[in-house]
Order: C-alpha cells, then structure tokens, then sequence
C-alpha cells in the first residue's frame, strides 16, 4: 500500500504529469504541515503559522511558509482564493486533498510499525 | 516588522516570485515582529528561491533556453568583469603612493584594457541569435571552468605551497593542460556544429572563462596575500624596475599578470580554438548508421 501510495498522478494542463512526495523537495515537511492546516478549510499565511503551531508544535518561519505554499500551487495542491484585504486564503485542491490523506496514511503505517518495534524490544 | 525592513527581505526573491507573492508575503511579514530567526528564514529561502530558478534555467533543455543561457552566461562574465574593475580600482585607491611610480600608470591601465577587451567579446559572443550558441557556450564554459581551477591551482601553489608552482615543469604542465582544454572546447565545438568559427568561438570562450577565474583570483590576493617585502626585494624585475616602493610593485606585478593572462586567453584562445576547429573539420565524421530498409 505504501509502494501504491507513494506517487499520484496529477492532472496538470491537460496533460499526465506525476507528482511524488519527493517533488515537494526541500520544502517538503512544511508542505505537508500547510497541506494538514488547510484539511479542515481555506486559511491565509498568518492563520496557517498559528494553526501549525497548535497542531504540531513547529512555528514555521515566514520563508519556509511561502516557499512551500508557493511550490504546492505550482503542484496545483493547493488554489489561492480572492483576496481578503492583502491577505489571500488558499485551499485545498482536490489532488492536494489525496496527497495530504496518502501521505498520513503512510505516517501512520510509520508510526504503527515503529510502535509495534518499541513494544516487541 | 518594518514596512522598509519587509520591502527590502522582498526583494531578495526572483522578480517573478515577488510579482506573485510579493503583496501578500508583504502583509504577513508586516503582522509579525522582526526577529533575527525570522530574518535569517528569509534570506535563506530567498536565496535557495534563486538557486532553484537558476538551476531551471541551466537544466532546462526546451526552445526557450536556447536564448536564456547566452543571456545568462554573459550576465555571469559581466559581473565577474565589473568585480574584477572593482577589485582594481579599490586597491589602486587604497595604496596611492602606487600612482607615484614612473610607469604605474601602465600597469593599472592595462588590465582595465583587457577586462573590457574580455567584456566586448562576451557581449559579441552571446548577441548572435544563433541556434547553435548555446551548444558552442554551454560545453565552453565547462571547458573554461575546469581550465579555470587549473590555473587557480597552480597559482595557489605558487603562493601558497613553498613556492612549488614555480617549478618550470609543474608550470609548463599547467599551462599545456590548461591549452589543451581550450583545443578541446573548440574541437567539441566545430564537431558539433560543423562550424571552424563556431570552434574558434568555443575555444576563445573557454579561455576567457579560464582566465577570468585566474585574474579574479590573483586580484582578490592583492588584499590578502601581498608577498613579504624582503622576498620581492629578491626578485631581479624589481632591482631592475628603478622603483622604491616594494608593496607598489607587487600590485604592479599582481595588476602586470592579470593583464598577461587576459591577453593570453582572447589571443591563445583563438588561435587554439581556430586550430582545434580546423582539425575537427579536416577529420573524418562519426560513422552514420545505416538506413533502414
């Protein structure tokens, strides 16, 4: 399931083009950090830094932020939407929606076995 | 933050990020206090932003590179260029009693000749609309960079390494290495684009590459590595030279090599490449595959 999950193909620009969790490159933690904090609805930038914070303890910086909300759009994970003020909320998109629920699927593989290892020790 | 201190971490990012996400990024940052980590995330992000958009640039292979990496690479030569007049021109500042030696002025106009001499060539080079260019460029500069760490080498151990790089043989095998991979660059050049001119441009690029790096080198020692007194009053050019002032002519010497070496690489790399490409073209072809019946 792991091997199965591990790559998506991704509409993009009518054409096929496939998008593994290793294309979120560098930034690849704190996409998956922005991807979980917009699950539950659109957020802006400072929404997400504070809603991160809570769930999982990291304050991401500024640059960390918007380097990976600018490589999740360009993924077309996630969509901005219009502008509240200066401040634009952004989405879940619908693949950005099944990378987000494989990925923590396979989080929680992770974690189940590396449980189960600490249990049988 | 600052609204100036946010405008100005802004505008570290590629033009093209900032035109997207510039106004809003703007807005976050303005929300939030300025703290040192803060800033330190910045910058780095800003930077690795750039790094990602050069490496497309160099990596992409599509239509649109053929005119984006002579763009790019004469923006590199340029700016090497213009620190080099810098780096020239600070020092001379920084060391007036230079001016007054008879003939100085000799000494620190000629390399400033031949800074702009490897200038104009770059802006040639690149300006033909050609299909071919960045194929001649790209190969070129890997060429002219690996020649460039030759020299660089050599120098080093010249300075550096007790004197060693001025071991005739060790100097005379950098030099015909470094020759060598200019011939090549011209050679890969010609083979590939079934051009003598284009050969002789591939191997003059690849030298001025090469001896950018030597020059850049050797002109930013002048601020840190300057030889001891003692040691240049040894040297016979200096007895000769009728000059006083000891520090005044390493400079010179420094200011005397860069010029050598700038010269050398337009003059030697054309006439190498000019010869590489000759015989790239006088050789017989790779054999072609036979026709499918």
């Amino acid at each position: 399931l792991a091997a199965q999950a591990h790559s998506y193909y991704v509409k993009r620009s009518s054409r096929e083009t496939k998008i593994s969790e290793s294309d979120l490159g560098r930034f690849s933690d704190p996409a998956v950090l922005v991807l979980a904090s917009l699950a539950d609805g659109p957020k802006h930038g400072h929404a997400m830094i504070a809603d991160i914070a809570q769930m999982s303890g990291t304050r991401l910086g500024p640059g960390t932020l918007y380097g990976a909300i600018a490589r999740l759009e360009e993924q077309r994970l996630i969509e901005p939407l219009p502008p509240e003020d200066r401040r634009y909320p952004y989405r879940l998109t619908p693949d950005g929606e099944r990378v987000l629920r494989a990925k923590l699927n396979i989080l929680r593989q992770f974690t189940v076995a590396g449980l189960q290892k600490l249990h049988t020790s | 933050m600052n609204p100036g201190l946010a405008r100005a971490l802004i505008a570290m990012y590629p033009p093209e990020w900032r035109a997207r996400y510039g106004e809003e990024f703007k807005a976050l940052l303005e929300d939030h206090p300025a703290t040192l980590g803060k800033i330190t995330n910045i910058i780095s992000c800003a930077l690795f932003e750039r790094a990602s958009r050069l490496g497309d640039i160099i990596m992409n292979g599509t239509q649109r590179s053929l005119f984006i990496i002579p763009a790019l690479l004469r923006r590199v030569l340029i700016l090497t260029i213009a620190v080099n007049l810098c780096l020239i021109v600070i020092r001379v500042s920084t060391y007036r009693p230079l001016l007054a030696m008879h003939g100085s002025i000799r000494f620190i106009v000629e390399p400033l000749v031949g800074l702009l001499g490897c200038g104009l060539f770059a802006l040639a080079a690149t300006s033909a609309r050609c299909v071919k260019l960045p194929g001649v460029l790209r190969p070129a500069t890997a060429w002219g960079l690996i020649g460039g760490a030759i020299l660089v080498v050599h120098m080093a151990l010249e300075i550096f390494g007790s004197h060693i790089g001025e071991n005739g043989s060790i100097t005379l095998a950098a030099m015909l290495i470094t020759f060598l991979l200019w011939g090549v660059a011209g050679f890969v050049a010609a083979r590939a684009t079934a051009s003598s001119f284009l050969g002789l441009l591939g191997g003059c690029w690849s030298a001025v590459v090469s001896v950018l790096m030597a020059v850049s080198f050797g002109f930013a020692l002048m601020f840190f590595e300057v030889p001891s007194p003692g040691y240049v009053a040894t040297w016979e050019v200096f007895k000769q030279s009728g000059w006083s002032d000891v520090h005044a002519f390493s400079i010179a010497n420094s200011l005397d090599s860069g010029f050598t070496h700038l010269l050398c690489g337009l003059v030697l790399g054309s006439i190498i490449g000019a010869i590489a490409g000759g015989i790239a073209r006088i050789l017989p072809g790779p054999p072609v595959p036979a026709q499918a019946s």
